[in-house]
């Protein structure tokens, strides 16, 4: 079974990177704004990376014998 | 129950950071606004009173609101003290005494230093051109800091909450 406050957590974070993009690209801090998206996606990136191993294990898994 | 306090309490202070980070703008223009003060004063007293330029600093620092009083006042008493070559290095060693207080910026403080370069070493006519140019570089300073704090007061605030946000949200 999925969790699905990981789900709530990853929108979450994307709204909240969102408004820090807009905010910083308002005080035209174009360059920051985007150190902050890839920041975003990194820190996205880090939560599901433990769940896309267990996938790929599980994957690899299926097909040995 | 301490989770939720936890995350209050880290949202509470990256918003008070955010604001405080902010509150640095409006200080720079307070104090740009206070040197150029200062510095007419210290043009009166050193055109119209002929004081020398200890006593031109110790009268501008009663005068002047902290830390520019101090930095001017620190300065008098480094002259007065009478171990520097120049005004220049006096000048720059107050600031230095003075550096935790003060939030303007190195182009800020080099328009004082510029002045300081020619205190006391021309007649009353460098001395007035001397003065007019800082005052102008000094109005250019407060219009550049006063752009500066209204484009980005907002932002650093909106930007503490939000990532006090960030945080909260991936540590829960």
């Amino acid at each position: 079974m999925l969790d699905v406050s990981l789900l709530f957590k990853i929108g979450a974070t994307g709204i909240l990177i969102i408004i820090i993009d807009k905010i910083l690209k308002s005080g035209g801090k174009e360059d920051i704004a985007v150190v902050a998206n890839l920041a975003g996606i990194i820190l996205i990136l880090m939560m599901v990376i433990n769940l896309v191993s267990k996938l790929f294990t599980s994957v690899k898994t299926l097909f040995q014998f | 129950m301490i989770k939720t306090i936890a995350c209050a309490v880290i949202l509470g202070a990256s918003t008070i950071a955010g604001f405080i980070y902010s509150e640095r703008l409006k200080y720079r223009v307070f104090q740009l606004n206070e040197l150029q003060r200062a510095i007419y004063q210290l043009q009166n007293e050193i055109t119209y009173v002929h004081a020398l330029l200890p006593d031109a600093f110790k009268s501008v620092a009663i005068k002047s609101k902290e830390p520019i009083g101090e930095l001017f006042n620190k300065a008098s008493e480094l002259l007065s003290d009478n171990n520097y070559e120049n005004v220049y290095e006096v000048m720059s060693s107050a600031m230095n005494l003075v550096k935790s207080k003060l939030y303007l910026n190195s182009d800020d403080l080099n328009v004082i230093l510029d002045l300081s370069k020619t205190l006391g070493e021309s007649d009353i006519e460098g001395q007035m051109s001397i003065f007019s140019l800082t005052i102008a570089n000094i109005k250019k300073q407060i219009k550049i800091s006063e752009e500066f704090m209204n484009k980005n007061i907002r932002m650093y605030r909106y930007l503490g909450f939000s990532f006090g946000a960030v945080i909260v949200i991936v540590l829960i």
